[in-house]
């Protein structure tokens, strides 16, 4: 029954305040969006404390969906540790945003529409983690891509908001080609599409198919999660609200990737072949965006960045087979990158909408708050003692290294060297945002101001998930001893130890994030505090290297070049030449224009003398006689 | 056979029909003006008892005056019809006629005189009563074409229609006489025994030339041409009754020709049939599209309905009667319901309401005039789930029943190019920039039958359900088995 009311009270909630919020009024409609989806996440909370327990495991048959031929897919809600561990923190981190937009969105018009928006997004993110089916799980994943295209796009007057939304939509869509093949060969391999028939028949499948429905259905979590070469959505992402970064684009709606391979952990454990790839991929992300983050200037985008390079870390732990790793690593960033978001949001908020960090600087002391908010988060993210980033990145950096495999030590060193670029981005954007002098014009910083309650009650909270979250519960996910309490949510194939194996690395690779950490933060103090000159002379000394990742490794560039271009290309020449001219000009248009001109010439027969019409009439006689009548 | 008295029971409608129309007459030529209220009132009241007596009292079939006269469940389904819609007629005219000069009594009576040649049409037995009811009913009609004394279109339309009408009688009787000099009678139902042991050739060729006369009734292709003039040029209450009423006797009969005297030659007037059907659909449909008056667009808008309605003739199956049966009906009733509301409009208006782009901007003042517009248009042009779908729906599905694939195909694609100017009508109304600026109220007598009608279009399926309509549809449909 918690279940049944956590997925669908935000349901109810986004409908409410969709349809009837002008109705309702401003306050009302906040009142019940927000209290639909705390209710929520106090359900999920108690769901979650029942299973640090004990494990627990329901299936919640709702109705049939689809009962035709082979196919039967029905909507029912699965609950077990994993979906546990994802309901507690989409509905929380949900909760605080959507508490959180009701004083960044203040002055919005159509908050209406960005609660309602906000509410299905939660909806369909839950039904993404309850689906007990493939089907129902690509429901919930079209759903939050659908949410995610009209939050991105939900400004809509903006040019590069609509661009934005579109791209996040159409690179999707690749990855989304991507899994649903691999739905179609699971049910051709399997004849189902249920998780619980699927992880039973898999092992009669041969290992090409395994090999091939992995790689498809990882090509599905590339694009959601925003792996390298789909990852071009993200940054542009952007352009939407913050408050939607920070659920939709840090916290839940890009995890889903993680989720799936999670989700599916018996179909993979059986796949080596797709676990290398899964490490090489994520490994290459954390690296790649990491150093893209370096270069950047609009506050959002560093943290996107660092959001695409964190979820190449949680991939990295995938792909070794230390899934409870990644979810802790999920389960923690989820805290203190929404955190960032949202601390980055009241920067902007306070910086009357502006966002390039290059014309920040000393705000610590006109919004102190924020500024120990963004500390938290910057410090939890980069992995300082007793943090909860401490617990997960460092477990993910040791599982890599404990892995045995294939490109386990190319991960290794990659996260290692990333995990210095990290420190060094996220301190380069505490230094330039909140420390030395300002740059800000005089106008901007007399209206800054420390924002609203309902925006820094949930800074607050996330603060403390970002602080305590990895102590609490590293035991829960990282202890050999409690894995009993994920029950088979977590399929581990049996020659897999690296849970175990972790708690046995040696010291210098325990060690080896936290000197990372810190010198990157030396470096970072060294470029953005002591010698300011540092970071312009290199650019202008390495323009090619600057260039390089200021452009974000011509990605964009490149994509355009090999793919959008063209494509527009032969779509401009479909669409004139071929749907213009020869589809409407023989089709609709052609057969209109044709039937107005035979409608004016017979109107003219009628000329209106009686005898034209009489002469029509014994015409018509003797028409009928001779062809009906003597023949 | 039954003797005289009893004759004149059974022919009892007809001639308290007749009697009531020559006593009003005279009334009428004493008061003049004074008594047009009077008249209206009476002759409505007289026609709606006779369609309620038809409801009432209908016989399984029984012949009179030695066989001149036939009453069955189709005749009698065909006369509550056409009182009922006479009826309707005569109150529909009634606001119009209240500002007309002094001849406005001689209306109603031309209405009774008509009705009474369809009543009789419909029951006619043999061909000589036949001609004689198809006259009856002609010339009134010729006369309410011209009523609009001081227009000069309607004096010309009046003058086309009887000219062209009189030639379509001289067809009807050649037709007849071929047929009487090669079987030997005029009863038709004595006819089709007579039928397989005389010429065939002799026969068909009368058979054409009978068709062509009652074809230009119902003003099909290619005997169509005086509708469009005759629709424009005639005053709109009149271009009303013409639409509906005469159409009905004429397709009745039309069915009763083609199934009790000929019901041998199938084969020959099937494909007379299919001919004059697939052009009127056809005409009808892409010619509509470049009217811009609306009564020549409703003109030619009822050739291509005529054509849907014989198309389930062309199936030669005794059964499908039923599907032009409620093709017809709906027909009507969206016809009435459409003209109620144009000839509200034309009454409440100073300006002259002639073309389409007239009622541009309706919807902004008269919402539910636009409405009810919308609705019957969409009705036309067989948008579900209004009544014109079914009938199209049915009229298909006799044709389909039938193997005639290709003919139902050709049908659905004429009736979607048909579509277009029923909803040009809709477009106008609702989108375009408002040239009238004028707040139309109905009066009450047409709101009424504009309500009644839109419920009947709007629900037909409910309708279909709780009334005893389909019943008598099928009862009649019965008859000629």
């Amino acid at each position: 029954m918690e279940l049944f009311l956590i997925v669908f009270l935000p349901l109810i909630g986004s409908i409410i305040t969709g349809f009837f919020g002008k109705i309702l009024g401003l306050r009302l409609s906040h009142f019940i969006s927000c209290s639909l989806i705390l209710a929520s996440s106090i359900f999920s909370a108690y769901l979650f404390y029942m299973t640090l327990n004990g494990y627990q495991t329901s299936n919640q048959f709702l109705f049939d969906w689809i009962n035709s031929g082979a196919i039967d897919a029905s909507w029912s809600l699965k609950f077990d540790t994993l979906t546990s561990v994802m309901l507690v923190v989409v509905t929380s981190v949900s909760a605080l945003v959507h508490i959180y937009s009701i004083g960044y969105m203040s002055h919005d018009p159509y908050q209406y529409r960005f609660f309602s928006y906000l509410s299905f997004f939660t909806f369909a993110m839950l039904m993404l983690v309850t689906s007990d089916n493939l089907l129902q799980l690509f429901f919930g994943w079209e759903g939050v891509g659908l949410a995610s295209y009209l939050l991105i796009g939900f400004w809509y007057e903006k040019p590069s908001a609509n661009a934005a939304a579109m791209k996040a939509f159409v690179v999707n869509r690749v990855g989304d080609f991507g899994f649903l093949l691999g739905i179609a060969v699971i049910y051709i391999a399997t004849g189902s599409i249920s998780f619980d028939v699927i992880f039973q028949k898999i092992n009669n499948v041969n290992q090409f198919t395994i090999n091939i429905a992995c790689l498809l259905l990882f090509m599905g979590a590339m694009g959601k999660s925003a792996q390298l070469f789909l990852h071009t959505w993200l940054p542009d992402a952007m352009e939407g609200p913050t408050p939607v970064s920070a659920l939709i684009h840090a916290a839940t709606m890009v995890t889903a990737g993680i989720f799936l391979v999670a989700r599916c952990s018996p179909i993979f454990e059986n796949s080596d072949l797709a676990l290398s790839f899964i490490i090489i991929t994520g490994a290459s992300t954390a690296f790649f965006a990491a150093t893209v983050g370096l270069v950047q200037n609009d506050i959002k985008r560093i943290i996107a960045y660092s959001t695409c390079s964190q979820l190449g870390y949680m991939f990295v732990a995938l792909g070794v087979g230390a899934y409870q790793v990644a979810i802790f690593h999920l389960f923690t960033h989820a805290f203190f990158k929404a955190l960032l978001f949202l601390g980055s949001g009241s920067v902007i908020h306070a910086m009357s909408d502006e966002q390039d960090i290059q014309k920040m600087g000393g705000l610590y002391k006109i919004i102190p708050f924020t500024w120990i908010m963004m500390l938290i988060g910057t410090l939890a993210l980069t992995g300082a003692p007793l943090l909860s980033g401490y617990y997960s990145k460092d477990a993910i950096i040791e599982s890599a290294f404990a892995s045995h495999a294939f490109g386990h030590e190319y991960a290794f060193y990659l996260l290692v060297f990333s995990a210095l670029l990290t420190s060094f981005y996220s301190w380069r954007l505490i230094f330039l945002t909140f420390h030395g002098k300002t740059r800000a014009s005089q106008d901007v910083l007399s209206k800054a101001h420390e924002s609203p309650l309902s925006m820094t009650i949930p800074l607050l909270l996330l603060s403390f998930g970002a602080l305590f979250s990895g102590y609490l519960f590293s035991d829960f996910f990282l202890s050999y001893e409690l894995k009993e309490l994920w029950g088979n949510s977590i399929y581990i194939h049996p020659d897999n130890h690296i849970l175990e194996e972790i708690h046995h690395s040696p010291f210098w690779v325990k060690k080896i994030p936290l000197v990372m950490m810190i010198i990157g933060f030396i470096v970072a103090t060294v470029f953005y505090l002591l010698l300011k000159s540092l970071p312009s002379f290199l650019s202008s000394k390495l323009p090619f290297i600057y260039n390089f990742l200021y452009n974000k490794w011509y990605f964009d560039e490149l994509y355009n070049f090999i793919f959008v271009n063209p494509l527009k290309r032969i779509g401009n020449f479909l669409w004139l030449f071929f749907d213009k001219k020869i589809i409407d000009g023989f089709g609709p248009d052609g057969i209109s224009s044709l039937v107005i001109s035979i409608s004016r010439n017979v109107s003219k027969i009628q000329t209106g003398y009686v005898y034209h019409y009489a002469f029509a009439m014994l015409i018509g006689l003797g028409f009928l006689l001779i062809r009906f009548v003597v023949y | 056979m039954v003797d005289l008295f009893e004759s004149l029971i059974i022919i009892a409608p007809e001639l308290i029909l007749a009697i009531t129309a020559m006593s009003l007459l005279m009334i009428g030529s004493f008061y003049q003006k004074k008594s047009i209220n009077l008249i209206n009132t009476l002759s409505f009241l007289t026609l709606l008892i006779l369609s309620f007596n038809e409801l009432i009292f209908n016989n399984i079939q029984i012949f009179a005056f030695n066989g001149f006269f036939i009453e069955d469940k189709l005749s009698s389904f065909a006369k509550f019809i056409i009182f009922l819609t006479s009826a309707l007629s005569i109150i529909m005219s009634a606001n119009w006629l209240r500002n007309y000069d002094k001849t406005a009594f001689e209306f109603p009576i031309l209405i009774l005189f008509s009705t009474l040649g369809m009543a009789l049409m419909v029951s006619a037995n043999d061909l000589v009563s036949l001609y004689l009811a198809i006259e009856l009913q002609s010339l009134p009609l010729y006369v309410l074409a011209t009523f609009n004394r001081n227009d000069s279109f309607s004096s010309e339309s009046g003058v086309k229609y009887f000219i062209l009408g009189a030639l379509s009688s001289g067809l009807l009787l050649y037709g007849s006489s071929l047929i009487y000099g090669f079987t030997g009678t005029i009863f038709l139902n004595e006819i089709s025994q007579l039928t397989l042991s005389s010429n065939q050739l002799g026969i068909t060729f009368g058979l054409a030339f009978l068709l062509a006369g009652i074809v230009f009734k119902i003003s099909a292709v290619p005997f169509h041409m005086w509708a469009p003039d005759v629709y424009q040029g005639a005053a709109t209450p009149v271009t009303s009754f013409f639409a509906s009423v005469p159409k009905m006797a004429a397709i009745i009969i039309l069915i009763r020709i083609l199934y009790v005297p000929f019901d041998n030659f199938i084969s020959s007037w099937s494909q007379i049939i299919i001919f004059v059907s697939f052009s009127s659909i056809l005409l009808g449909s892409v010619v509509a599209i470049w009217q811009k008056n609306i009564k020549r667009l409703i003109a030619y808008s009822s050739i291509a309905h005529m054509g849907f309605a014989t198309l389930a003739l062309s199936t030669g199956n005794k059964s499908d009667i039923e599907s032009i049966l409620v093709y017809m009906i709906i027909y009507i009733v969206a016809n009435i319901g459409f003209f109620s509301c144009l000839i509200n409009i034309q009454n409440k208006t100073e300006k002259n309401i002639n073309n389409i782009s007239d009622l541009a901007g309706l919807s902004v003042n008269n919402p539910s005039l636009a409405i009810s517009i919308a609705l019957y248009m969409f009705s036309f042009a067989g948008i579900p789930p209004l009544a014109g779908f079914f009938a199209k729906y049915y009229v298909f599905i006799s044709l389909i029943n039938e193997g005639l694939i290709f003919l139902a195909t050709f049908a659905l694609i004429a009736s979607v190019i048909g579509a277009f100017y029923y909803i040009r009508f809709v477009k106008v109304m609702f989108f375009d920039e408002v040239a009238n600026t004028k707040k139309i109220t109905f009066s009450r007598s047409l709101g009424l039958i504009n309500s009644i009608c839109f419920i009947f279009i709007l629900g037909f399926i409910f309708v279909q359900s709780v009334t005893p309509l389909a019943n008598m549809i099928s009862n009649a449909t019965l008859a000629l088995n």
